[in-house]
């Protein structure tokens, strides 16, 4: 079903006026990156434990980081990115967080 | 099929002591400071803290930066670091515990539940042998293995590949 969008006296559109506040809403990613110590197995298992991600993802997670160079491992609120952030810290792993697409 | 609560990882000779000596160490580059139980007492305890020393590369590595602009890093920095340094401290505190119980065994026995603390520890130590070693690049790792026995680093590259064995060696007696 289409709707006619409501106009306005000004003549602006009602559907053009943003929807919140775009910067709270926009998500973040939690990104991991490769380092040549950290082992291929440890980084699985981390990924695994602490995300409770299934070994097939946690494995796939892993060869992204280590053939790419990164990998995007959560996303969700800053707040949640930056726990998660701090838990890889805590596993020794180089994990940043930026703002996703 | 009943799991086995406890993990036996050999440790003989010297390693028992080689091993609390590096846990030791690390406990006082984390430096964490002391937790009390009143939690004014503790804010105070924390704010006094002496901060750990970013120019060391191995501190660095251990508590590296968590956003790229400097200022949300900062205030990251301050929110979370004195946690990490706790929690960083009572991982070592475990290990340094198991092998403490050790008595005449050859062997540690870590319970399930310390798994995880033992991973996060050794995984540390070697990072900071690493970078110790300078260690920088996949390069740079490939490179230990050609250190002959006459090379100054020899003892700590030996070190760094024990590590490096005990860690693969309890991730895969855990089946993690």
């Amino acid at each position: 079903m289409t709707q006619t969008p409501v106009l306005p006296a000004g003549g602006v559109a009602l559907d053009d006026a943003p929807r919140e506040t775009p910067t709270a809403q926009r998500p973040w990613v939690c990104l991991v990156w490769d380092d040549p110590v950290n082992t291929m197995t440890y980084v699985t298992y981390v990924f695994a434990s602490y995300f409770g991600y299934p070994k097939a993802k946690a494995e796939r997670l892993m060869l992204r980081v280590h053939t790419t160079g990164k990998a995007a491992v959560a996303a969700g609120s800053r707040e949640e990115m930056e726990t998660h952030v701090t838990a890889m810290h805590g596993y020794g792993l180089w994990s940043t967080m930026e703002p996703g697409e | 099929m009943k799991r086995r609560e406890v993990i036996r990882l050999v440790l003989r000779d010297q390693e028992p002591r080689v091993l609390t000596a590096l846990v030791t160490e690390l406990q006082l580059l984390v430096a964490a400071p002391p937790e009390a139980d009143d939690p004014l007492e503790n804010w105070a305890m924390e704010a006094t803290a002496a901060p750990v020393d970013h120019d060391d590369p191995v501190i660095t590595r251990l508590f590296p930066p968590a956003y790229s602009e400097p200022d949300l890093d900062a205030e990251y920095r301050r929110l979370t670091e004195t946690g990490l340094r706790r929690a960083k401290d009572a991982d070592a505190r475990v290990v340094a515990g198991d092998i403490a119980a050790m008595g005449m065994a050859p062997f540690v026995a870590i319970p399930l539940d310390h798994v995880a603390p033992w991973l996060r520890t050794l995984n540390a130590l070697r990072l900071a042998l690493a970078m110790r070693l300078e260690v920088a690049t996949a390069d740079d790792a490939e490179a230990l293995e050609k250190v002959g026995p006459d090379d100054p680093r020899a003892d700590t590259v030996q070190v760094y590949h024990w590590l490096g064995y005990l860690l693969e060696m309890l991730l895969s007696a855990a089946e993690v």
